[in-house]
């Protein structure tokens, strides 16, 4: 292979996902970042060590179905009677929020139950706190990144760019960065 | 009647794919918290492991998305559960896969290095662990994630719906294990 077609295709590569990619990374770690400085807090509230992974995914795969579900409707345009007003695109956040709330609760349990295990005490105020705690982040980010998906997303569409390249990995790198944000915020003020 | 329209088709799947992303995450969250002296005793893990298990998700479902793609647009075939892929497309997409996740999660180490110098903590050998932690999950991810797409069409599924987020949650679950497997490794 000569040193032309080489150089083409490793800027084809660059070009196509590797900078989205490195992004979406990095701002990931920006919400890392938070929960490193508040880290004799979160190790001293051991469900929320359980609780994070599961909430950054949760949050994440909530902002790949409101991304993929957006530029479709974009596509068919449906988004007529505006971003915020169109039914199927309520039904599916309000379906979301009332799941979120479902599961938010599971996954608090789950972190109070491994907490109750391993350090054989149990707390009701301690567990409530940490039950709330979770549904106020879901319930605050959610709408954020609805926000989020609508701006970067009717953005790409305006720049002829295709959202189905973009939206996915920025919205769950957003979601990661402000559950985590959000998660160290609520754990200084409940604990 | 009201819960007959807020229980609808999108909703009965979305509820399956969340239950099993779910139970894989808080498995992911019972392991990490499980480990947290070494969070203590290696400054830095935190903040790499939200990026470094973004990124697994993010490049390999990437990667299941372009191969579903190429499907529908004809470039690969099934034919009675065997796969015609002429163009090696499938293979491409999982070896540029692997090849970004080794970079990207490369200069994510370093920029967790820097950050801990903010953080008045010089602790170079973060470096080492994500630069190994990477190297091993893409060695593990790679050949997971083609011999899964490879299943799926061979059986009819259909990817889209179905490799997201299992690709997603495996992705986050091998990238804390092999986080932490690379701190045994070096310490």
């Amino acid at each position: 292979m000569n040193k032309e077609k080489k150089s083409r295709i490793f800027v084809r590569f660059i070009n196509d996902s590797f900078m989205i990619v490195l992004f979406a990374t990095l701002i990931s770690s920006l919400g890392g970042i938070s929960l490193q400085s508040i880290e004799e807090e979160i190790y001293l509230v051991l469900p929320m060590l359980v609780i994070f992974p599961a909430l950054n995914a949760l949050m994440g795969n909530f902002s790949i179905i409101v991304s993929s579900k957006f530029t479709t409707f974009l596509y068919e345009g449906v988004f007529e009677d505006g971003f915020f007003k169109n039914k199927k695109m309520k039904q599916i956040l309000f379906q979301l929020s009332v799941l979120g709330l479902i599961l938010g609760l599971i996954l608090s349990l789950g972190g109070i139950l491994f907490s109750v295990v391993k350090e054989r005490n149990f707390d009701i105020i301690y567990s409530l706190k940490v039950i709330l705690t979770t549904l106020i982040v879901i319930e605050v980010v959610f709408p954020i990144m609805y926000l989020i998906i609508v701006s970067i997303g009717y953005l790409l569409y305006l720049k002829n760019k295709d959202p189905d390249d973009f939206l996915i990995p920025l919205s769950t790198a957003f979601a990661d960065m402000l559950s985590m944000l959000c998660l160290s915020f609520f754990i200084i003020l409940f604990f | 009647m009201l819960l007959r329209n807020f229980v609808t088709k999108d909703l009965k799947e979305i509820i399956f794919s969340q239950n099993v992303s779910l139970i894989i995450s808080i498995i992911n969250g019972f392991i990490i918290a499980s480990s947290y002296s070494l969070l203590i005793k290696f400054p830095g893990l935190l903040i790499l492991i939200p990026g470094f298990i973004q990124l697994r998700g993010s490049v390999y479902s990437r990667a299941a998305s372009k191969i579903s793609s190429n499907l529908v647009l004809g470039n690969i075939t099934t034919n009675d559960g065997r796969i015609q892929d002429d163009s090696k497309r499938i293979l491409k997409e999982i070896l540029s896969s692997l090849l970004i996740s080794i970079i990207v999660g490369f200069i994510l180490s370093v920029f967790v290095f820097f950050v801990l110098l903010i953080f008045r903590v010089r602790f170079w050998q973060i470096i080492l662990i994500g630069l190994i932690a990477s190297l091993l999950s893409s060695m593990i991810m790679s050949p997971l994630v083609y011999f899964l797409i490879i299943f799926l069409l061979s059986r009819g599924l259909d990817v889209d719906l179905i490799s997201g987020s299992i690709i997603t949650s495996l992705g986050d679950l091998i990238g804390t294990l092999t986080l932490f497997l690379s701190v045994f490794i070096l310490f």
